[in-house]
């Protein structure tokens, strides 16, 4: 009967112990989100002074700028982090047809404002490798033995990664 | 800087033919004496006389006083070779046998605990990018006593460990380490890389900055020096310093039974101050350029 209440003891422990690194390394991936989530918004926040200062060369490009400030809009209310990494990557399109004009690319404004938007790239690229090696720890720990039966039990599902492919569609290199 | 056997070439034409016999010459002794030593023994324990005791005392002190052939090579080799390797390979670098790193700098790039420190060896001088590099043998010990007060040392680091002054700071400090259980450091980061992660720990304060710094060319530049040299190269970079070290035992040792200017030795040494180089490069091209 002992035996019996020390194996019960230690399947309970088991239990509990599996279920809170599980939603712990739950919790490291949403704190990876809001990591990129806040670059993000770093980001979007100077989509404004961009436009400023690039709109009086890209005269034909008015469709992509009502674009772009649609898409902001809407990103500081949803927070979709998918819908925020095709408006970044617009941003980056922004920024490769303005190199086109090199009175533009001369301009101290802009320099500025490039030299800004190429950290906060660096730093959400980071953010997005950050967001993967989170999401490849709790993924392993749902499927491999034996915390996916817990996982199972618990109904903790696999995570997305960050698709190198979907950013590569729309990248344009800085 | 010139490729190895440019370097090799140059050292082995200036030394070969100065350091050579010397070198003969005292593994001879070294061989004779062993040979004196064990018919010495076999004579000592056959006649357990007064006579082979005499003996073996005028043996020791005739070595000890005469056969200098051993000390005066090793000295040499430091002298000759190692100088001669080292301003070969930047004319800005300078080698000086009998000066080390000071401990306060190995202790800046908090690799371990110990209680003593020997170092030696140091190359110093500037580099082409334009940073301070200090470079040289360090050995760590520690002590341990047990309840009847005999004390024990072990070693706890022995190799090469290297400071590099960056033109950059970074306002942080990222540690990489081999990798070891590390189940309480909040500090320690996920890498992206399941390869790299085996074999490395890597730890900040900052996320954000070790992944900047550590991207994906320099985790397999690392992950490539470890598979090719069998060493694991450990990095602590804070604010405007870069240190590394190398587990590699004693360097620029005179080995008397291999060629004064032994290949693969020599190389191993280029190697090492190459990588440590062109790692340095690439994360002060990283840092330049995600503006750190």
């Amino acid at each position: 009967m002992g035996i019996l209440i020390i194996i019960v003891i230690l399947l309970l422990a088991y239990v509990l112990l599996t279920y809170n690194s599980l939603i712990r390394k739950r919790n490291k991936i949403k704190q990876a989100a809001s990591g990129i989530d806040v670059y993000l918004t770093q980001r979007f926040e100077l989509i404004p002074n961009l436009v400023e200062c690039v709109k009086g060369y890209l005269k034909h490009e008015k469709e992509i700028f009502e674009e772009v400030a649609k898409m902001r809009e809407n990103y500081f209310i949803n927070k979709n982090l998918k819908e925020g990494e095709i408006l970044n990557n617009k941003c980056n399109k922004i920024i490769a047809l303005s190199e086109n004009y090199p009175e533009l690319k001369a301009s101290e404004q802009f320099l500025g404002l490039q030299k800004k938007l190429s950290k906060m790239e660096s730093q959400l690229q980071a953010a997005r490798r950050i967001y993967n090696a989170e999401v490849n720890t709790y993924n392993n720990a749902v499927q491999t033995f034996p915390s996916n039966l817990m996982a199972k039990l618990f109904n903790f599902k696999e995570e997305d990664y960050f698709q190198a492919e979907e950013q590569a569609k729309n990248n344009v290199t800085l | 800087m010139k490729n190895f056997n440019e370097i090799y070439e140059r050292v082995y034409r200036e030394t070969e033919n100065i350091l050579e016999p010397i070198r003969k010459k005292a593994r001879n002794e070294n061989i004779y004496m062993i040979i004196i030593a064990i018919f010495l023994a076999l004579l000592f324990i056959m006649t357990r006389s007064i006579i082979a005791v005499i003996i073996i005392l005028i043996s020791g002190f005739i070595y000890h006083f005469f056969a200098k052939s051993g000390k005066k090579y090793k000295t040499m080799f430091k002298e000759d070779i190692i100088k001669k390797f080292v301003k070969s390979y930047s004319e800005n670098l300078e080698f000086y046998p009998t000066r080390g790193i000071p401990k306060a700098t190995y202790n800046l790039a908090r690799f371990e605990y110990y209680d003593r420190y020997y170092s030696e060896d140091l190359i110093t001088g500037t580099l082409e990018g334009g940073y301070a590099i200090n470079m040289a043998e360090v050995k760590t010990e520690t002590e341990s006593t047990d309840s009847d007060g005999d004390t024990t040392t072990y070693t706890v680091f022995h190799g090469l460990f290297a400071e590099i002054e960056l033109n950059k700071n970074i306002n942080s400090c990222v540690k990489i380490r081999k990798n070891s259980i590390s189940l309480f450091n909040k500090e320690k980061i996920e890498m992206d890389s399941g390869e790299f992660e085996k074999k490395f720990n890597v730890y900040s304060t900052d996320k954000i900055i070790a992944m900047q710094l550590l991207t994906s060319d320099i985790m397999q530049m690392l992950l490539d020096f470890k598979k090719e040299n069998k060493v694991v190269p450990e990095i602590t970079i804070e604010d405007n310093k870069f240190y590394i070290r190398f587990e590699t035992g004693g360097v620029f040792e005179a080995k008397l039974m291999k060629k004064a200017l032994d290949y693969d030795m020599l190389k191993k040494y280029y190697d090492i101050i190459n990588f440590t180089l062109d790692l340095t490069e690439k994360f002060l091209n990283n840092i330049n350029e995600t503006e750190l």
